[in-house]
């Protein structure tokens, strides 16, 4: 079967979405054609809201609605304890824990060579300018115990060394080849606790 | 069709929510993809065979698709200093996209599953891994049918006997003498480049963790690779870029004197 032009455009979108097969965009498509008008249109609005108003933080480079984003306002938090992750992700699920109240840095990805994804492709050059000020003392490194998030943290440790801040890299309570974002809140409690100053 | 194959992960990408797709070469099976179902949530067994560069022994299921399943993996060898080292990660993911972007998928091939262990293998236990991918890059050309001409003149076949003037034509794929060596595309090598290179060849994989070349030579054994390479593979290899940016990176000062790398 042919599917009519609009419905296969559909399909095509849907199937760019990271995850989504063709089958699984198929059975998306229909089902969303089937829907009441006011439900789509409601999906179609908070696609389109949410990627106008979402922009990085020119602060930590998390995804926010407000520039700088609310962790990086909040009087509460401290200045001194800088955590950096991989992604936004990463973030929530740290804040989760309640474990943690400092700072945090966004860095939007993790060193890959195999994907050709170098240092320059993440935000470092921010996490260099916000150490300028010398009001941090120690940066957490948070990235995924996988090679990537490991390089990534070798690379970043070798950097930020010779600047005379303390480096520390999260414990591993956490499965090798895991990924923050998955663990559960004992274990991510666990692993903040645990964190140690890296070679 | 279920088969255990030993296997190189030579690459592990996230797939769906919770999946990774592994790149292996198998010794019985030659480079084949593999899904790893669950791989990325936290109580997979899975987990520790799947690693990037790890050497184990697995068991495949092939269906009708070109994507096999992975079933059950266990780890051999972890190599884990590739990973937990930064210079040898840069290497090691150097080597593995070398090797992927070479080999044929589900072409077994017997020497290079041994080839890119012992290159592996020697990296780990601490081989200047300079001269092991240098190693590796000639040993790949040689063996997959575009060995270069090291002993002579492509052009005229005048044997080679150590002189200046003589260069490599990448395009070509070997030695210019200086007599023929008047095109643009010739990259002109000291002699002690091409004895490098012509010494390369003579050890066996087992041994290439011995190579070492002062800074000079490094670079131009490099340079000549590069271009026979390069006149063989389409597309830029994506771990170069990172594996230079290491190079010249903020912390490294003129080191150029270690031995093997530069
Ligand atoms: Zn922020
Ligand atoms: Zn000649």
């Amino acid at each position: 079967m042919v599917l009519p032009g609009p419905l296969a455009r559909l399909v095509e979108e849907l199937s760019r979405l990271p995850g989504i097969g063709p089958k699984t965009a198929q059975r998306l498509a229909f089902h969303i054609v089937e829907q009441p008008q006011e439900r789509v249109t409601a999906l179609a609005n908070a696609l389109v809201e949410a990627r106008e108003q979402i922009r990085t933080c020119s602060v930590c480079c998390n995804l926010t609605d407000v520039d700088p984003c609310r962790l990086c306002s909040d009087p509460q938090r401290d200045d001194a304890l800088l955590c950096v992750v991989e992604g936004p992700r990463d973030v929530m699920a740290l804040e989760r824990t309640r474990e943690y109240r400092g700072r945090y840095h966004v860095l939007r990805g993790a060193i890959s060579p195999l994907d050709g994804i170098g240092p320059g492709e993440l935000r470092i050059r921010e996490l260099l300018d916000r150490l300028q000020s010398g009001e941090v003392r120690e940066v957490i490194l948070a990235t995924d115990p996988d090679p990537e998030g490991e390089a990534t943290a070798m690379y970043l440790s070798r950097l930020l060394k010779p600047l005379g801040v303390k480096v520390t890299r999260m414990a591993r309570g956490m499965p090798v080849g895991g990924s923050v974002e998955y663990m559960d809140e004992v274990t991510l409690a666990k692993a903040m606790e645990g964190r140690r100053e890296i070679t | 069709m279920i088969y255990h194959a030993e296997g190189i992960v030579l690459r592990s990408q996230p797939f769906g929510e919770a999946d990774r797709i592994i790149t292996l070469l198998t010794r019985p099976e030659g480079k084949v993809r593999a899904v790893a179902r669950g791989v990325r949530r936290t109580r997979s067994r899975l987990m520790g065979s799947t690693q990037l560069f790890t050497y184990g022994s697995y068991l495949l299921v092939r269906g009708r698709s070109d994507l096999e399943t992975l079933s059950q993996g266990e780890i051999r060898e972890s190599l884990r200093r590739l990973r937990e080292d930064l210079d040898l990660m840069a290497y090691a993911s150097y080597a593995c996209e070398l090797v992927d972007r070479m080999m044929v998928e589900r072409e077994p091939d017997e020497f290079v599953f041994g080839l890119v262990l012992a290159v592996l293998r020697q990296m780990e236990a601490g081989s200047p891994p300079f001269g092991l991918v240098r190693y590796l890059e000639l040993a790949l050309l040689d063996r997959l049918g575009y060995r270069p001409e090291l002993d002579g003149c492509l052009r005229c076949g005048k044997a080679w006997s150590p002189g200046n003037g003589w260069g490599i034509d990448g395009e070509a794929g070997g030695l210019i003498c200086p007599e023929c060596g008047t095109a643009p595309t010739v990259r002109r090598l000291s002699p002690g480049a091409v004895e490098s290179l012509r010494r390369m060849r003579s050890l066996p994989a087992e041994r290439a963790g011995v190579l070492r070349f002062s800074a000079e030579t490094a670079r131009e054994v490099r340079s000549a690779l590069r271009d026979l390479l390069d006149a063989r593979i389409e597309g830029p290899l994506k771990t170069r870029a990172f594996l230079e940016s290491l190079e010249a990176a903020p912390w490294k000062e003129a080191n150029h004197g270690r031995a093997g790398s530069d």
